[in-house]
């Protein structure tokens, strides 16, 4: 018999599913420099040329290059599919065809159509009738299940982009589990999990443990069918690197052929492939360029996943992102770096393809880290502008040295965590209601329970305080209500058996909640606190605009005065929600993000006390709001670094955009201030720095002529988009936002 | 105590190594008339405390340390304020921070060597070697004075010297020469040149000030003016500072 983990340190993981402990007892840290990174292939610039002109059709065609409307997409759907046979190293497609779309109809038939109608394509008859006749699906059940106050918060905008209409996603396969161990080994593990973990008296909740495991193990069965028509036998463990690649594609690829989830991260597989390598590479059966070529082969597949997706949906979360989430370094438990020089090949993809949104880069930073891997990140970084970067240093201790950023800045354990994505709460929304009885503002409808106005001509701060955590405390129940709701029913109808079988059969759940409008809402009581704010209000007594005299601090500017709002409202609203148990005992989160739905929260908002007119953009994430922070990149991070990690546990997003010259005069320079910058802001605990380098005037002319920049991306709130494929109101936004430029 | 300033940036990279805090004082005599902050001239009764001061560098000094910065105090010209800057800077050093001093040295002696214990490193603005242009580019100074504090701070501190290159005016055969012959007489520790192409931004300060602008038909220099003035520098054996 083959010894597949032959040459690798023997540990714990030999005994159990432990790829940590497999990590830790092999991998080989690399301090060094790039030098040694090698070029694309020839066979890489083959496929990647055929990509390039697939995606430029994909663009001409409004987007959407091609969808099956025959076949429900499943892990075994499709027929094998390829870009260039002779040419592709690592194999797999979604479809039989790149960029086709298919279509995942348990999320919700109506979506299914409206996606396919949006494009020009029209869903078969025979799905839609079984969907409509004889399978439920997650929103009817979610609609069924919706309280008529909780359907009211969603329409007014006050909760929005719940997943109640697509795939909640956010969960994240341990893809690695299938290259080190083999199908073979996790399908006999979760059926001893199910023979012993499972079993005993029959309450509701072990029936459903057996039901999920039994679902998980035969998604697992047909992981290994699924890459059996593709010639791979993935019973057994990887026996190379280029398997272990492939092996970890096949996982990864189930989960999206059977989830249109919102994000589905890859999870931290650099550290991991890079075990493989320097096996290869001892074994003198690999090169550094071979290596490479795996790497870039891999990155390209992934550069090609896609979902179908609703006009809404687009709106929400602009650019077409997957979110492939690839966590690169970070410091491990016992003070060695987790970079090896994969972490590095992951991350010179982007010199070897361009630049791309996918798969999302996420730098887990520390000031720990070796220098030239600080070196060589900021130089791709300001180069390509697609790399983010995350506080390892407040992280680890609280998800250890092996979790995964999922979506943009959600952190959790690998296989032994997943969550209930819930989307968000707006803020400044909430904060109307306390000053308008509880009525919304657009409609003037009662939305929270009725409330006696603010007393006097000019709103009083502690009056609106007041009313303000009435409101949050209300908000917070009808929160976490709506989102057990969503979850028990996706739960039953689009539970997720590909991933969660490649997890542990017992393990902790995170109720992800998430606020937008933040800044809005804290400038807003700033205005009422320190300037006087006079309320104009219409017939029904709801304030439609306000009159603003004298001058109040402003979020950004590292002002305790008004920065002491932003915390002091994100920790009353993780304390309010914490009260109401979430479903399945899972733990309370709560994420300062946006995404780009800071723009469709912003239409649903009307006029704030800090002057920001009805209908315009709310801030992205945790940043001030557009051109408010006037005291400079550092004071404005100092003012994000305050909103407290340990209340916002699913993350803190900050998009800084700043002009080339700004961030010193030669490219060295840059890097040195740029990595100083990362430390400095890693040393406040802040959370999460999206970085753009770039000029204004670049985006301005990629608004005009597009055809000339079709690898042009740029950071939003936690995921990079390729700009050109933002709608112009998108792409006006981020051009509106701050750009550092002092020199 | 108070000096007064004209503004202030906490994110700076371009005047010193490193990110730096740069408080621009306000006041200067010597009206260069290619100065880019001719609103910096006077002084208004905008006042800063150091203490004040020292607090902000404070705020963000994990930045400025993980950069190997620290505090600039720019202008106008600072050496007109010797006592601040050199209480500032004491408070500085007391609390670890990197000093650097961006002056024309315009100034007397005395207010030189006050600031200059407490000082890192100079950013030193040279206008021209010679006396006529010198005379020529501000409001009608001889560089005598200038040039002797140079000598002082070249001996005892790091020196960054920065010289304009006007096209065809600050770069001539002779005011080149007479810049080569001046370095070389300094004995200075430890001198690199800077060589900064002449740009018309301050063009608009000028116009919202209303005073005439001298230059306005002179275009920056072309990359290859730089080089050239650069290749003349360095063939002499003066090092150049990396940008
Ligand atoms: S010394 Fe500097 S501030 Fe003073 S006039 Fe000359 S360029 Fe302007």
């Amino acid at each position: 018999m083959v010894n597949y983990w032959a040459d690798f340190a023997k540990g714990d993981w030999q005994n159990k599913i432990d790829v940590r402990n497999f990590i830790q007892k092999n991998y080989t840290p690399y301090e060094g420099n790039a030098d040694f990174l090698a070029d694309k292939t020839k066979r890489t610039i083959a496929v990647w040329e055929k990509c390039r002109e697939l995606l430029t059709k994909e663009r001409e065609k409004n987007g959407v290059l091609d969808i099956d409307t025959e076949k429900v997409s499943a892990i075994t759907s499709h027929a094998p599919g390829y870009i260039d046979r002779e040419n592709e190293v690592i194999v797999g497609l979604q479809l039989d065809r790149p960029l086709r779309r298919g279509v995942i109809v348990n999320g919700g038939l109506r979506m299914a159509v409206q996606a396919c109608k949006e494009y020009g394509y029209e869903l078969a008859p025979q799905i839609k009738e079984i969907y409509s006749k004889h399978v439920r699906t997650h929103n009817d059940t979610v609609f069924s299940l919706y309280t008529p106050e909780m359907r009211k918060a969603r329409s007014l905008g006050l909760l929005t982009g719940l997943p109640d209409a697509y795939g909640r996603g956010r969960i994240i396969g341990d893809y690695r589990r299938i290259a080190l161990y083999g199908m073979d080994r996790l399908i006999e593990q979760k059926e001893k999990d199910f023979a012993t973990l499972f079993a005993g008296k029959m309450s509701e909740e072990i029936i459903r443990s057996r039901d999920e495991t039994a679902q998980q193990i035969a998604a697992l069965h047909e992981i290994k069918a699924m890459a059996a028509q593709y010639g791979f036998d993935i019973s057994r463990p990887a026996d190379t690197a280029s398997e272990a690649v492939q092996w970890i594609y096949f996982g990864y690829l189930a989960a999206v052929k059977e989830q249109n989830g919102a994000a589905m991260s890859i999870g931290r597989i650099s550290t991991f492939i890079d075990i493989y390598i320097e096996r290869d590479l001892a074994r003198g059966i690999l090169s550094e360029i071979t290596a490479q070529e795996i790497i870039d082969q891999l990155v390209i597949k992934l550069r090609l996943v896609r979902m179908l997706r609703t006009p809404e949906y687009n709106e929400l979360f602009a650019g077409d992102p997957i979110w492939i989430t690839e966590s690169i370094g970070g410091m491990g438990e016992d003070g060695r770096t987790l970079v090896t020089k994969t972490s590095m090949r992951m991350l010179h993809t982007l010199d070897n393809l361009g630049a791309a949104p996918e798969p999302n880069m996420t730098v887990l930073w520390s000031k720990r880290l070796p220098q030239e891997f600080k070196r060589f990140a900021t130089a791709v970084s300001i180069n390509t502008s697609a790399v983010q970067y995350e506080n390892d240093e407040i992280m680890r201790p609280v998800f250890g040295d092996d979790y995964g950023i999922t979506c943009c800045v959600s952190a959790m354990k690998l296989g032994k965590m997943m969550q209930f994505f819930g989307a968000r709460a707006n803020l400044a929304k909430a904060l109307l209601l306390s000053i308008n009885g509880g009525k919304d503002e657009k409609t003037n409808k009662q939305l929270a329970p009725e409330m006696a106005l603010p007393q006097g001509e000019y709103l009083d701060y502690k009056d609106v305080r007041e009313k303000y955590s009435q409101v949050l405390e209300w908000l917070a129940g009808l929160y976490v209500n709506t989102m057990n709701v969503i979850h028990y029913s996706h739960d039953r109808h689009a539970y997720e058996a590909a991933q969660m079988a490649l997890h542990d059969s017992e393990i902790e759940r995170l109720m992800a909640f998430g606020v937008a409008g933040l800044s809005v809402a804290v400038d807003s009581l700033s205005a009422i606190k320190y300037a006087k704010v006079k309320p104009v209000r219409n017939a029904d007594g709801v304030a439609v605009d306000f009159k603003i005299e004298g001058e109040f601090p402003q979020y950004g500017n590292n002002d305790p005065r008004v920065d002491v709002f932003a915390r002091e409202i994100t920790h009353e609203f993780i304390t309010a929600l914490k009260k109401h148990p979430a479903y399945r005992n899972a733990k309370h989160t709560l994420s300062v993000l946006t995404i780009t739905s800071n723009v469709m929260y912003g239409k649903k908002t009307g006029t704030t006390p800090d002057g920001r007119k009805a209908g315009e953009a709310l801030a992205p994430g945790a940043n001030p709001m557009h051109k408010r922070d006037r005291s400079g990149a550092l004071a404005a991070m100092k003012s994000v670094a305050n909103i407290s990690y340990d209340d916002c546990r699913d993350g803190i997003s900050y998009t800084f955009s700043i002009i080339p010259e700004a961030l010193g005069k030669t490219s060295a320079v840059r890097e040195k201030n740029l990595m100083a910058l990362l430390d400095g802001y890693s040393d406040c605990n802040a959370h999460h720095i999206n970085v753009n380098v770039l000029d204004r005037s670049v985006l301005e002319d990629a608004m005009r002529h597009p055809e000339l920049y079709p690898q042009l991306t740029i950071r939003v709130s936690g995921y990079a988009v390729n700009f050109i494929r933002l709608d112009r109101e998108h792409q006006q936004e981020i051009i509106d936002r701050t750009f550092y430029e002092t020199i | 105590m108070k000096g007064y300033y004209h503004s202030k940036e906490t994110f700076g990279t371009v005047d010193g190594t490193g990110i730096r805090y740069v408080l621009f004082l306000a006041g200067c005599k010597l009206q260069c008339i290619f100065c880019h902050n001719p609103d910096t001239w006077q002084h208004s009764e905008k006042m800063i405390d150091s203490k004040a001061v020292l607090h902000e560098v404070n705020e963000y000094r994990n930045f400025y340390e993980a950069s190997g910065g620290g505090i600039t105090v720019s202008g106008g010209e600072p050496l007109l304020q010797p006592d601040f800057v050199a209480e500032l800077f004491s408070l500085c050093h007391n609390n670890k921070i990197d000093t650097t001093l961006d002056t024309a040295g315009f100034c007397s002696k005395i207010a030189l060597l006050k600031v200059l214990p407490y000082t890192d490193h100079v950013l030193f603005s040279l206008k021209a070697a010679t006396i006529p242009l010198h005379r020529k580019l501000t409001a009608g100074y001889s560089n005598r004075k200038i040039i002797e504090n140079l000598q002082i701070v070249a001996k005892r501190k790091p020196v960054t010297l920065r010289y304009v290159i006007l096209p065809e005016i600050t770069d001539t055969q002779i005011e080149m020469t007479a810049l080569v012959n001046l370095i070389h007489s300094l004995r200075a520790v430890n001198l690199k040149v800077d060589l900064l192409p002449y740009h018309k931004m301050g063009i608009e300060k000028w116009n919202a000030l209303k005073m005439p602008y001298l230059l306005k038909d002179l275009e920056p220099p072309s990359a290859a003016a730089i080089v050239q003035a650069k290749n003349k520098l360095q063939s002499a054996g003066i090092c150049m500072a990396a940008s």
